[in-house]
């Protein structure tokens, strides 16, 4: 027997009490075990409970603008689209709360009726975006937020690309909030939870903050919303 | 009860089966965890982390192995993760308390074998010490160390070997004793 072998069966008998364990502490760690399986099946059903909820409002919104476009082609003049209309709606000031009455007085043109079909489907919009921007707000300011948040995002940047690209984007204002609210969509639908990440929550939160995004969803939200005489036209 | 009766029923969502499962195995997983990281309360939650992962994917387990293994495959896993998330920790801390280096302890050198052995095991690599612990200390085979590791039989012998070398190395001025 070489000297390694007798070493090794030294080594082998002096490491059968490395870190001796002590008996098992069996229950106290099964009653740990039930509580944690109880506790996540706790947050995975309230995590599908706001999967489905966020999906019921994506799916309103889509349903919202799908008829805000078809209204809007089925009544514009052949050859011509809303951009001729909005023209007339949004001239009258930049202001949201200008462009949400020019419709009003303009409701006897198919193009007016066009562009309020846009724009209750812009401010339906824009209030599930407050929605969700404030409980992601709420979430980020305890750290709690978690994937869930990814899918209502890329919904809600989907809709808000759509109505960029609508002629309810012709009023610069709705334009401007609409550009805004698509930036921090973006980032929070980026967003992941790797630690190398977390700085982005402060970062997507002061952006928020800086560009006073809530505060221009709110007003636009309040101001946007067609009068009764508008919604009639829908 | 036979493992694939006994896997079938907790599939099913039987109480009974679970605990049964659990008793059939948790031994060997803790005792593994405590050797690994030397702490009662990190042992526990790798042990609790390896059974919560083994419930949630026992579905994914198709039988190719026995579930021994299967559920060691997942408790190494685990162990290594929470032996990575310490040593992380461990240097944060050391970098803000300006402490010296980890690692190597001070060790005189009228400390026996037995101590310095089991400092010199501290000081392996994890994947080295996952192995030796295993075989040497908590009996396993090759055949079960290379399942639950992932890694070819031959893999588990070379890096036992290494461990083994290391160790040597650490407690040469003990090798004249054994000649």
């Amino acid at each position: 027997m070489s000297s390694d072998d007798r070493l090794d069966e030294r080594i082998r008998a002096a490491a059968s009490d490395y870190r001796e364990p002590p008996e098992t502490p069996r229950e106290a760690m099964w009653e740990r075990i039930q509580a944690a399986r109880a506790g996540r099946e706790l947050r995975e059903a309230a995590a599908r409970r706001r999967r489905g909820r966020w999906m019921r409002r994506g799916i309103g919104i889509a349903a919202v603008l799908v008829a805000g476009i078809a209204i809007g082609r089925l009544s514009s003049p052949a050859g011509s689209r809303a951009p001729q209309v909005a023209t007339t709606a949004s001239g009258s000031g930049a202001g949201g709360a200008a462009a949400g009455r020019a419709p009003a007085s303009a409701a006897g043109t198919t193009g007016s009726r066009a562009l309020v079909a846009y724009r209750v489907a812009a401010a339906e919009h824009l209030g599930r975006v407050e929605a969700f921007l404030t409980l992601f707000r709420r979430e980020a300011a305890t750290g709690r937020v978690d994937g869930d948040f990814r899918a209502p995002a890329r919904s809600l940047l989907s809709d808000t690309r759509l109505l960029q690209a609508s002629p309810a984007a012709d009023d610069p204002a709705l334009r401007a909030v609409l550009g805004d609210v698509e930036l921090v969509l973006a980032q929070i639908a980026q967003y992941t939870e790797e630690p190398s990440r977390r700085q982005d929550l402060r970062f997507i939160d002061q952006g928020m903050e800086q560009r006073g995004v809530l505060l221009e969803l709110r007003t636009m939200v309040t101001t946007a919303r067609p009068s009764g005489l508008a919604q009639g036209a829908l | 009860m036979h493992e694939p009766e006994l896997i079938e029923r907790v599939l099913a969502g039987d109480a009974a089966a679970e605990r049964t499962l659990y008793d059939a195995h948790v031994d060997r997983i803790y005792r593994l965890a405590y050797r690994m990281t030397g702490e009662d309360d990190l042992a526990q939650d790798c042990t609790q982390e390896t059974f919560l992962r083994a419930f949630e994917r026992l579905a994914e387990f198709r039988g190719d192995s026995a579930l021994g293994t299967w559920l060691h495959t997942v408790a190494t896993s685990v162990v290594l993760n929470a032996l990575r998330k310490r040593k992380r920790r461990w240097r944060r801390e050391v970098a803000m308390e300006k402490a010296g280096p980890l690692g190597r302890r001070e060790i005189g050198e009228d400390v026996g074998l037995r101590q310095r052995l089991h400092a010199a095991i501290d000081d392996l690599p994890d994947k080295y010490r996952m192995v030796f612990v295993m075989h040497e200390v908590e009996g396993y085979t090759h055949r079960e160390i290379g399942s639950a590791l992932g890694i070819e039989v031959g893999t588990s012998k070379a890096q036992l070997s290494r461990a083994r070398a290391r160790l040597r190395e650490a407690l040469a001025v003990y090798a004249g004793e054994v000649t």
